[in-house]
């Protein structure tokens, strides 16, 4: 199966996060993998008991590089990675 | 323009404390997402793509200088130092965070805005002829009756919880830049028998993935009932509407599937029955609003102001905006001017703060105060001395504001895409900002003239593609972004839906298949017919043709 | 459940019943809307009887009934699914009916004044509801900018009778 990670927006402000081995977290490289169904929704669920710090949990499936970094297999979840293609000084490129 | 009083002042204040309140149950836990997303949904905030989004309402797309600096000073401090100015004469911020929007909505209660109502299943901010007021083409200001319309649907206990969103639109004008008759109300101002102003009610029209063209109702509304009668068509939308599949929950469904008639009997049926109650406007009160949108003080001029002449003759550049970017004033000597949001290669619609603030100082040097935001993304200057358009010019370049393209092919409507937004099948933003920049030249623009493009990033068509000269929609193949180009909508009195012309084209081909379609029309075009007049003459078949080859 | 109703919290009296035997038995029954329609007349004799009305029901089926139904439950499937409003300002407004009418279903203390507004006057909620949130949400608003099935008088009238009275005093 594709490797696939939890992200949602974190509910104070909205930014984009991913569920980590013990938390969330705004690198997706730290994005905790599953490479199962079962796993994957294991992971859904532990996102979707912090309804009280994130909005709407959902599975994006990625790629993983030879040095391990994770890349999102949809352009769109590439851009919420990055921010807005047409202002590369905003969101999380602009860092 | 309409100033508070303390009944509109107090009701603003107190929904500012009720979000505050909303925000921290949510945050407490008190409040789950699914029961707080319609709650911050009718306050204007979405979740986008990268953040929050808060869109704030512009009444009938009416802002003063004060309101305008307020929503710079906002793109400042909790924002990233920008807007986004909407086809609905909205404007939107990108990057809120969720605990300071009560803060930013207190802000806005200070001018008299606010985002009352600007998403939602709600009657939505009711919007307008942008040159309302300045207009040579109009029978009275549209601006009263929405003022009208914005209170009685402000908080609307019945309807609040409708089958889908749902927007009106007003003209007081002969020509529609208020695409009424795409709205699923849209009201003309039209006189009556015994030449008393009243209304020609349309329902049922409406973009998105069925874009419908409204039918009209009602020939003839006396204006007390205006209320009454918007209120009959509610409750029928309301009660039959159907709910079953968002796609189909618009009014326009509705209207569709029992028809145009069986609508009007259901809404009849029901205004007998309320017409005489409550709801019929006082004449004080009509006489209050309107009071309230008096004219501002304008000086006697010339119709023709020497010196305005002798700048155009002197100044090409000026010309060439005043040509573009100047429409006639009802009263001599004045002048409206469209300030475009839309350099070549920039995003339509975005405005800095600093551009924010530039424009208010010269609303209040230079048109009473006044400003208005364009459905086409554009800002508007409404009453300016055509002695003082020359300055305006110069100031506006100093903040690249300066753009003599209205109307033409760099005005291009675009919604946000998914650049930003979470909906999107494709970006719209990077196809506008090619196009404008191939069509930069300006001589070739001007020599092009006339002619409305329109993309949205999705089939929800909030860049109102259907009814653009040419329309773009961004669709995703397998992955790719893919772009679907329609060509002859209309968005004005003679409104009309854009037809497919063939397959899509890929996004490092879509620029050049706009300019097949533009050169094929420069090459057919009779004397100064324009796009669309050319269009409606010869049909796609040239374009076609052109495009995809005889075979 | 508890009933919110007249500002506090109360024990709820009726009982949701679906058949005829259950429906003579004493005490107030709340019953379907077919149940009414097929036994109105043995049951147009009890005194404690309330209609449940599914939130697309015909108000004219009940026409020549509001003055003998003691009590109406108007039906939210879900918080967003508003009809039930339109029938309440309806029942109220348009038939006269003055028993209970009570709202069903999963509205939220911050619908609680658009409820009132159209005329509902009770709500079933879960017996743990903070009825101060609800009361705040009642009392938010100083002024309206329409009239409803209350008896607040909207803006653009307050606004000309304020000025009539300074004229007159
Ligand atoms: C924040 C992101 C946005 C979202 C999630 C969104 C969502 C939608 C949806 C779902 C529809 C289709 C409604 C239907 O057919 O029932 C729609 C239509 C529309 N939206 Fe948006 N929209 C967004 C931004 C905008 C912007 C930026 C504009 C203005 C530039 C806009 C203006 C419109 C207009 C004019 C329509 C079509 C008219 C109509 O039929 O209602 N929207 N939008
Ligand atoms: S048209 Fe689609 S992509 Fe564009 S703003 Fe609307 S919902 Fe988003």
């Amino acid at each position: 199966m594709a490797l696939e990670i939890i992200t949602a927006n974190r509910l104070g402000d909205g930014l984009v996060i991913f569920l980590t081995a013990d938390g969330w977290s705004a690198r997706i490289d730290e994005a905790a993998v599953s490479e199962s169904k079962d796993a994957t929704a294991a992971l859904l669920a532990r996102a979707e008991a912090d309804a009280g710090l994130v909005v709407g949990p959902y599975e994006i499936t990625v790629e993983q590089q030879p040095d391990g970094s994770l890349h999102p297999v949809k352009y769109r979840e590439a851009l919420r990675t990055r921010g807005p293609s047409v202002r590369t000084d905003l969101g999380y490129q602009a860092a | 323009m309409y100033v508070y009083d303390e009944l509109d002042r107090g009701l603003v204040n107190e929904r500012v404390e009720e979000f505050r309140d909303q925000v921290s149950r949510r945050i407490s836990g008190e409040l789950t997402e699914e029961q707080f997303r319609p709650l911050r949904l009718m306050n204007g905030l979405y979740l986008q793509l990268h953040a929050y989004m808060l869109r704030v309402a512009v009444p009938y797309g009416v802002l003063s200088s004060t309101q305008m600096r307020k929503l710079a000073r906002i793109a400042r401090v909790y924002d990233r130092g920008y807007g986004h100015f909407t086809t609905r004469q909205n404007i939107q911020f990108n990057w809120p965070k969720l605990e300071e929007t009560p803060d930013i909505l207190a802000e806005l209660a200070e001018v008299e805005m606010h985002a009352i109502q600007t998403s939602g299943n709600c009657i939505r901010n009711t919007t307008a002829d942008q040159f309302a007021g300045a207009a040579a083409d109009e029978l009275e200001d549209p601006r009263i009756w929405c003022e009208i319309i914005r209170q009685w649907s402000t908080f609307h206990p019945e309807f609040t919880f409708l089958p889908r969103k749902f927007k009106i639109a007003v003209t007081g004008a002969v020509s529609d830049r208020a695409a009424i008759k795409v709205h699923d109300i849209g009201i003309v101002l039209v006189q009556g028998a015994d030449g008393e102003v009243g209304f020609e009610i349309w329902a049922g029209g409406g973009l998105g993935r069925t874009p419908m063209i409204a039918k009209k109702i009602r020939d003839f509304l006396p204006a007390a009932d205006l209320l009454s009668y918007l209120e009959a068509m509610l409750r029928v939308y309301n009660r039959f509407g159907r709910r079953d599949n968002k796609y189909k929950a618009r009014i326009k469904i509705l209207v569709h599937e029992i028809g145009a008639d069986a609508y009007r009997d259901a809404v009849e049926a029901e205004w007998a029955d309320i017409r005489d109650g409550a709801l019929a406007l006082p004449e004080q009160e009509i006489s209050r609003i309107r009071e309230a949108f008096t004219p501002p003080a304008f000086e006697v001029l010339d119709t023709a102001s020497t010196a305005f002449e002798a700048r155009k003759f002197e100044d090409r550049g000026f010309a060439r905006w005043v040509a573009s970017n100047v429409r006639r004033h009802k009263v001599a000597g004045y002048a409206i001017a469209n300030i475009s949001l839309k350099p070549a290669g920039g995003i339509p619609g975005d405005a800095t703060a600093e551009q924010m603030d530039a424009v208010a100082d010269y609303a209040d040097r230079w048109s009473f105060g006044e400003l208005r935001v364009a459905h086409e993304q554009n800002l508007v200057l409404p009453h300016v001395r055509q002695d003082d358009l020359y300055d305006l010019w110069l100031a506006l370049g100093s903040v690249e504001l300066d753009a003599p393209n209205i109307g033409t092919l760099g005005d291009i409507i675009a919604c946000p895409g998914m650049d930003y937004c979470s909906l999107a099948t494709a970006r719209s933003i990077p196809i506008a900002q090619q196009i404008s920049e191939r069509f930069a030249d300006l001589e070739r623009l001007h020599d092009i003239g006339s002619v409305s493009l329109n993309i949205s990033g999705c089939i929800n068509a909030c860049g109102h593609h259907h009814v653009g000269n040419i329309g773009i929609l961004g669709v995703d193949k397998k992955g790719e972004e893919f772009y679907q180009v329609t060509l002859g909508g209309q968005a004005d009195e003679n409104a009309s839906i854009g037809k497919i012309i063939g397959p899509g084209f890929a996004s490092d081909a879509i620029v050049d298949a706009i300019e097949t379609i533009i050169e094929t029309y420069l090459s057919v075009r009779q004397d100064d017919e324009s796009f669309i007049g050319t269009l409606n003459r010869l049909g796609q078949t040239p374009f076609k043709e052109a495009l995809y080859g005889t075979a | 459940m508890a009933l919110l109703k007249n500002g506090r919290l109360i024990q709820d009296r009726w009982t949701t019943v679906d058949n005829l035997t259950d429906a003579l038995k004493p005490g107030g029954v709340l019953v379907p809307l077919e149940l009414w329609l097929a036994e109105r007349d043995t049951l147009r004799g009890k005194s404690a009887v309330g209609v449940i009305l599914p939130n697309d029901a015909d108000l004219d089926l009940l026409a020549d009934d509001y003055d003998r139904i003691a009590a109406i439950v108007l039906t939210f499937p879900s918080m967003v699914d508003g009809r039930a409003f339109s029938q309440a300002r309806l029942i109220r407004e348009r038939f006269g009916f003055d028993g209970e009418i009570r709202a069903r279903g999963p509205v939220i203390a911050d619908q609680y004044l658009y409820l009132l507004r159209c005329g509902v006057d009770a709500v079933e909620v879960p017996d743990d509801t903070n009825v101060e949130s609800w009361l705040r949400n009642a009392r938010r608003f100083s002024a309206v900018y329409q009239p409803a099935a209350d008896d607040r008088i909207p803006a653009y009238r307050r606004r000309h009778l304020v000025a009539a009275s300074a004229i007159a005093s």
